[in-house]
């Protein structure tokens, strides 16, 4: 192998180290998820976030209309009722979350309420 | 003969000139609807339009309508809506109404197809049965908010509308599901425990629950079902009772309805029972045994 060869094989592999190094940063590491859903309680945006994010997941998991426009707004109506709409041709529907935030680290959901808005 | 009916929701006429021993009487169904452009704001050949009509609402880019754009989309509502529900029900003549005597000079009982003619015209006409406003969506725009008078370009596309319980997509065209509701007919679980029809019958689980009622026209999907021959069965129904008033059968036959029995029913007790196959017409006794004829019967001469 000559030098040039020898250069060019040394500046791949630092390359690769770099690329994972940046990438471990970015991910936080394996545990990144895990760590993420334990920070509810860190601060006011985290919290909104995970109740945000357990509003979503129950809307993709029990939500079988899945036409129409989607879900065009989630928004708090008082301390730990959130209402998520959903647009659909002539109406939307609403899901009206009730949360449970006493633990702060875990934010749950205590009730689900549907109704509709006609158009 | 042919005899009109006018209803709020639709004109009605029914034609017996047609009945022979192989022929049934036909029931038209017109509906003219009216359509009425919506355009961007000032003359511009791009703008936005809100969701339902809202102005809270999201907005959504729409571009101008073209004579020629405007009318292909016209007529593609208007023709691709008659053929889904045209043509599909016969109506079986448990009444003894329209009796006739075909040239074999056997008297038949007729039974009804089912026919719809839709005659699009424009928005501002008085005579329209149902108006609608129409945007015209930008290529960019998948979707936007519509009601029963505001539509968008792409409602006569089929577009997914819900998932059944294995996951699989239930298509739909908003314009012909539409189109029922102004033959008058509801979502499909209206009156079942998750939608009262006491509620508001646009909840989604009025639109189905199990994957049947979900694939129903009139619930996510774009199946048809004997229930959505109501409309039909509702005109047949005054023409019927109107055939005795009219003096084209004896009054008798609403006093007494066994002297209808005698072809296997009378006017006002009758349900004309729908079929999504064609029947063909019956003797008297066909009629009164209850016989239902599907195949092409030997008749005498024509």
């Amino acid at each position: 192998m000559n030098t040039g060869a020898k250069i060019s094989l040394t500046a791949i592999l630092g390359a690769a180290c770099l690329t994972v190094a940046i990438a471990v940063l970015l991910t936080g590491g394996a545990n990144a998820g895990k760590a993420k859903k334990e920070d509810c309680s860190m601060d006011a945006i985290s919290q909104s976030i995970c109740v945000y994010r357990l509003i979503l997941d129950d809307i993709d998991a029990k939500v079988t209309m899945r036409g129409g426009g989607g879900v065009t707004s989630i928004i708090q109506k008082s301390d730990d009722l959130f209402e998520a709409r959903l647009a659909q041709e002539g109406h939307e529907d609403i899901r009206s979350y009730q949360m449970d935030l006493t633990d702060g680290d875990k934010p749950k959901i205590k009730a689900v309420t549907e109704s509709t808005k006609s158009y | 003969m042919k005899q009109k009916i006018v209803f709020p929701r639709f004109d009605a006429e029914l034609n017996t000139d047609v009945c022979d021993a192989y022929n049934n009487a036909e029931l038209t169904l017109t509906v003219r609807m009216g359509f009425s452009q919506i355009n961007p704001a000032a003359g511009a050949d791009e703008g936005t339009y809100h969701d339902y009509g809202n102005a809270a609402k999201p907005a959504r880019k729409i571009i101008k309508w073209t004579p020629a754009t405007w009318k292909a989309w016209k007529d593609t509502f208007c023709s691709s809506v008659q053929a889904f529900w045209s043509d599909k029900f016969w109506l079986i003549n448990d009444a003894g109404s329209f009796l006739y005597t075909a040239k074999d000079a056997q008297v038949y009982v007729p039974n009804v197809w089912c026919r719809l003619k839709v005659i699009g015209q424009e928005g501002a006409a008085a005579n329209n049965h149902h108006s609608i406003d129409v945007v015209r969506l930008h290529p960019s725009v998948k979707w936007f908010g519509s009601h029963e008078h505001l539509y968008d370009s792409k409602d006569i596309n089929s577009v997914e509308k819900n998932r059944d319980s294995h996951g699989k997509k239930v298509m739909q065209q908003a314009h012909v599901h539409e189109f029922g509701h102004i033959l008058g007919l509801g979502h499909v679980d209206i009156g079942k425990a998750h939608c009262p029809a006491s509620g508001d019958t646009n909840a989604s689980a009025c639109y189905g629950v199990s994957d049947v009622d979900m694939n129903s026209v009139m619930g996510s999907g774009m199946q048809l079902r004997l229930e959505h021959a109501a409309p039909w069965r509702e005109a047949v129904r005054a023409f019927s009772v109107g055939e005795v008033f009219s003096g084209s059968a004896s009054p008798i036959d609403l006093l007494m309805p066994l002297a209808r029995l005698v072809v296997g029913g009378n006017t006002l007790f009758a349900v004309w029972p729908a079929k999504m196959k064609r029947h063909y017409p019956r003797t008297s006794a066909e009629a009164a045994a209850g016989t239902l004829i599907t195949a092409p019967p030997k008749r005498g001469a024509k």
